[in-house]
């Protein structure tokens, strides 16, 4: 069931997505697993994991505004 | 097999398909189209779509083949501001939700408070869009050239500007009013997105199973060919991976088009939340077929720039639809573009360049103007694209123009993270700033762009500055521009100064919650008609009259308002809506001219504190930390207050009714919505007139005051208290303090003293039963032996002694019952004041006394003037004088005295009943006036006697006392004032 909207915690939880992702996307992993050549499509499926922690988290504290 | 297309067939069917387009926009804005599918959260995520142009959609297979997976930086920056959203896109969607600000000069220039910020962010995101509308403009003509095999004409190109035009007014500006949203506009927009990338998906499709024969072929090309995936990883590990996500971080928001559309036309912050993870998703499936679709081109070995594999892979044995297919995705997306940006840019022209620069006549209709200055504009901006598009180098790269605008876009994200999470940010920080991006921005992008084209011969060797071309020219420009344009911002930030009005834009941009700010001053108009007068000056008396009316409308307000908190409010919200409609900036010019603040008018914080209130009420939610647990304290004071079980009335300084509880409403049976923010005088009767006498008296507390609600009689303690306004300094408190008044209801106890009073007389006739009956009895044997005699007796002398003496003890018994009728009978309290001779009701009360056995036993001595006359219920004061006497005649012996002494004093008339009875102990005195306390036997007293003549005597504004010494005798003295006329009418019967 959605929680009510707390905007501190929602908050908290979006800053650690937002380092996971700069993390995943603006480090030097970047370099580490881009070097990983056998799948083509590695790129979309860890665009689609943090798209779908992205939606979790916005299920988890759905606000009830109009 | 390849297919070829003529030029007019794909014109009719680009022709159709706007159409459609507009027939969808058409009957969404008509209502045909139920509003739970129009406002549906997933039709804001694909009108977001917008995002993706034909750079996405033709430019994506080129860049990949370039620059491998850079490509996927457009989107991943997008979906790290998206998923940023709650601390980046929420804030910002809310002051343009509340401030009605409909694009990014316009929050710029609300926030920093300049006019020239506006103007300076509009002509450089007009600058800075130019490339990007040539783009769409060229991919559009480059198409039909793959399709057709030949070079299409300019006029063709300037016929599709012409359609662009058409749809462009046709969509958003069509009606009067610029403020609505454009639900038909995002509906179409919506459709557009779903056909792009339904088209993209085919392609890719068709890549992967026809071009391939499946996956698995896929991935046995793959392995043969290592270098195609290598190719695409690798630029990720040396090119400037880091900068790209940036710029498209930046892009998704503040690019003109995606202001928009995110913030512009959006109905909830509910549809945010959803595209928050949706519109990253829509993008994921719209780059997904881009590796397969760039595969499949060097599959097929085409001979064409890749920027259009998109389209040529569906030339070569490929149904004849799918080239028109993929063309009107590629034509979708270009379009859908050129459509939003240019409404966005004529937008913004128009509330920045155009209005302050011409503002039109009052006697001119202004929504009419604006809306052919929109018109104009939109026609204007577009043709200024094709004019760029056919300046620029023909070979330029659709990336390399798109991404001139990246960075352009780039150079205001150092102003909104100063407009939303620096309060001290000064405009002159800003506009410095950004003129230092710009000029960077000109200096590395826009002069080589254009030197290369041909267009200008700078003599300049531009690159020899940063010797770097491909994309290291992007990072070099982006890391400049933005290096210049924040360096500066921060440095002169901290050495100028803040403007008042830019220091309160700053807090409404920081706070927790929409507008906190406490309105203060008093608009110098006094009824609504007259913000229509003076506003009519300017904007002509009809826009003004529907823009008095929409913000009486939208706060709920009544024409006839006049209450000066709630008229500073509808100000507001006319600017508000105004900012709406001519931009934030001229809005507030026009409402600091025409509806001016009255100077002399003081306000304190007491007068703005419902708004306040209100305000925090509306963002509850949104509160956090120490704000959040202040809210609720002051909820938890402010429901204490509401509970409180007395009625409650604060004003303030002008006795305007701040707080009105309930008890107050069940007191009154007025509800609170109809006295606040309205003077005391104004109320009904009796409360205006009994509140506003109270919040002028001198006295702090009236005790016991009779007030006649709804014709009948109610009793009320009132109580009042200071509230000194925190915001004056101590010396000038004084003047500027609201009050709070407190009004205790004692009907209900003053009901029941009456019913015990009541009973006390009941209790008193009970003990005098016995004496009445004896009374009674002896008159009546007298008489019976006197009717018995008469039937005997002849003698007319004899009968007519005995008639008179019949008559004679008839009279005795109906005084005695008269005595006790009016003793006993019950009354309301305080209903019959009158005049009566204090004498009378002495003898009245001696001769119920004398009814009573100790009564008999005693001698009664009057010494009171005949005339004296006293004001006051005359049974209630009977009753006081019976219970002092029967109480003195139980105390007495036989053929003891009791004394009852009258007497005027000093315009007071002093009672006294003195007895030579056993008199009461010193420490019994003070208890004896306190309900049920006796001293009698049981069954004797009920200890309500002197109880009741206290509280008695107190009604009558009167006192009483005690004197005893035991066994010597009691002394109570009554002392009643004697009121003026009284004395005055005694001094006339007396002469």
């Amino acid at each position: 069931m959605p929680r009510r909207a707390e905007p501190g915690r929602q908050n908290e939880s979006t800053l650690l997505l937002l380092i996971f992702v700069l993390f995943l996307f603006a480090s030097p992993l970047t370099s580490w697993w881009s070097s990983d050549q056998h799948f083509w499509f590695l790129p979309y499926l860890l665009w689609l994991l943090v798209i779908l922690i992205g939606a979790w988290l916005h299920y988890r504290f759905r606000r009830h505004d109009p | 097999m390849t297919h070829e297309y003529q030029l007019e067939i794909l014109f009719g069917a680009s022709l159709l398909y706007l159409l459609i387009l507009f027939f969808i926009a058409y009957v969404t804005d008509s209502g045909l189209v139920p509003d739970s599918w129009t406002s549906h959260p997933f039709v804001y995520v694909l009108s977001l779509g917008v995002y993706a142009t034909s750079w996405s959609y033709y430019g994506s297979v080129g860049f990949a083949e370039r620059e491998g997976y850079m490509f996927l930086t457009v989107y991943l920056g997008v979906t790290i501001a998206f998923l940023f959203s709650p601390l980046l896109l929420r804030p910002i969607l809310r002051l343009t939700q509340e401030y009605q600000l409909t694009s990014l000069a316009d929050l710029f220039a609300f926030r920093y408070r300049s006019q020239t910020a506006g103007v300076l962010v509009t002509l450089f995101m007009l600058v800075g869009s130019l490339p990007y509308i040539a783009l769409q403009i060229r991919a559009i003509t480059t198409s039909l050239s793959v399709l057709t095999h030949e070079v299409p004409p300019q006029q063709l190109a300037l016929g599709f500007c012409g359609m662009l035009i058409l749809f462009a007014i046709m969509f958003g500006a069509r009606h009067i009013s610029p403020r609505e949203r454009h639900r038909g506009l995002v509906a179409a927009i919506a459709f557009e997105s779903l056909v792009k990338l339904t088209a993209l998906l085919v392609v890719g499709l068709f890549s992967l199973f026809h071009v391939f024969s499946g996956p698995v072929d896929l991935s046995n090309w793959l392995q043969e060919h290592p270098e195609a995936v290598e190719a695409l990883y690798a630029p990720m590990r040396e090119g400037p991976w880091m900068t790209l996500l940036f710029l498209s971080f930046c892009a998704a928001f503040l690019l003109p088009r995606q202001f928009h559309m995110l913030f512009g036309e959006n109905l909830s912050m509910r549809s945010m939340d959803t595209a928050s993870w949706a519109f990253p998703l829509f993008l994921l499936l719209l780059n997904l077929a881009i590796p397969p679709i760039l595969w499949a081109g060097d599959l097929l070995q085409l001979e064409m720039d890749s920027d259009y594999y998109v389209l040529g892979i569906t030339l070569v044995n490929a149904p004849e639809w799918l080239p028109v297919l993929a063309f009107i995705g590629g034509f979708s997306a270009a379009s859908a573009m050129v459509i939003v940006s240019t409404l966005a840019l004529s937008s913004m022209c128009m509330t920045h360049l155009l209005l302050p620069a011409s503002y039109p006549d009052p006697f001119v209709n202004v929504y009419r103007w604006l809306l052919w200055g929109r018109r104009f504009l939109i026609a204007l901006i577009i043709m200024a694209g094709f004019v760029f598009y056919h300046l620029i180098e023909q070979n330029q790269g659709l990336v390399e123009l798109g991404l001139i605008s990246f960075v352009a876009v780039a150079q205001f994200l150092p102003g909104v993270i100063g407009l939303l999470y620096w309060p001290n940010a000064t405009r002159t920080g800003f506009l410095s700033g950004l003129c230092g991006g710009i000029a960077v921005w000109v200096y590395a992008l826009l002069l080589p762009l254009l030197e290369r084209s041909g267009f200008i011969d700078s003599g300049l060797s531009l690159p020899s500055l940063h010797h770097s071309f491909g994309m290291q020219q992007w990072h070099f420009a982006t890391f400049w521009s933005l290096a210049c344009n924040g360096m500066l911002f921060v440095i002169v930030s901290i050495f100028s100064r803040q403007s008042p009005e830019e220091r309160e834009s700053a807090r409404a941009c920081h706070s927790d919650i929409a507008n906190p700010a406490p309105l203060e001053g008093v608009v110098a108009a006094s009824t609504t008609q007259q913000f229509t007068q003076d506003l009519a000056e300017i904007i002509g008396p009809e826009t003004a009259s529907q823009e008095v009316a929409q913000a009486l409308q939208d706060l709920g307000m009544e024409e006839d308002e006049v209450r000066p908190g709630e008229l500073r409010r509808l100000r507001e919200r006319i600017e508000r809506n105004l900012s709406g409609l001519l931009g934030p900036q001229m809005a507030h010019i026009i409402i600091n001219r025409q509806l001016t603040m009255d100077g002399e008018a003081k306000t304190a914080l007491a007068d703005s504190i419902r708004h306040v209130e209100e305000q925090l009420e509306a963002s509850r939610t949104q509160l956090r930390g120490v704000n959040a647990d202040l809210d609720n304290l002051r909820r938890f004071h402010r429901q204490i207050l509401l509970d409180l079980p007395l009625g409650v009335c604060a004003v303030t300084p002008d006795h305007r009714v701040l707080v009105w509880n309930l008890a107050m409403e069940v007191l009154s049976g007025i509800p609170n919505r109809k006295v606040l923010g309205y003077k005391l005088n104004a109320l009904p009767s009796p409360w205006g007139d009994l509140l506003a006498g109270f919040a002028l008296a001198q006295d702090r507390h009236i005790p016991h005051m009779e007030i006649a609600v709804g014709g009948r009689p109610h009793w009320f303690n009132l109580h009042k208290a200071t509230i000194p306004d925190p915001d004056q300094t101590a010396r000038s408190s004084a003047s500027r303090t609201g009050l709070v008044m407190l009004l205790e209801d004692l009907t209900d106890l003053e009901t029941l003293e009456a019913e015990l009073a009541h009973s006390d007389r009941l209790a008193s006739i009970g003990r005098l039963a016995a004496g009445v009956a004896h009374e009674i009895g002896n008159p009546i044997t007298g008489i019976a032996s006197l009717a018995q005699n008469m039937r005997h007796e002849n003698s007319p002398e004899i009968l007519e002694e005995s008639v008179d003496i019949i008559l004679q003890q008839t009279k005795r018994i109906n005084s005695i019952i008269g005595s006790l009728m009016n003793f006993s009978r019950s009354g309301s309290v305080g209903a019959d004041y009158a005049t009566f001779k204090l004498r009378g009701i002495i003898e009245e009360a001696i001769q119920l006394v004398k009814l009573t056995r100790s009564g008999k036993q005693v001698d009664y001595i009057i010494s009171c003037r005949k005339k004296l006359k006293l004001v006051g219920d005359r049974q209630r004061l009977s009753q006081v004088l019976v219970n002092l006497l029967a109480n003195a005649s139980d105390a007495s012996k036989p053929g003891d005295r009791i004394e009852i002494i009258a007497v005027e004093e000093g315009g007071e008339v002093r009672l006294e009943v003195m007895d030579q009875g056993r008199g009461i102990p010193e420490q019994v005195q003070q208890e004896i006036f306190e309900p049920f306390f006796t001293t009698k036997e049981p069954g004797e007293g009920t200890g309500l006697g002197l109880s009741m003549a206290y509280k008695i005597v107190q009604e009558h504004q009167g006192q009483i006392e005690i004197d005893s010494v035991p066994g010597i005798g009691t002394r109570m003295v009554i002392t009643l004032p004697q009121h003026q006329d009284q004395q005055n009418h005694e001094a006339t019967t007396d002469h």
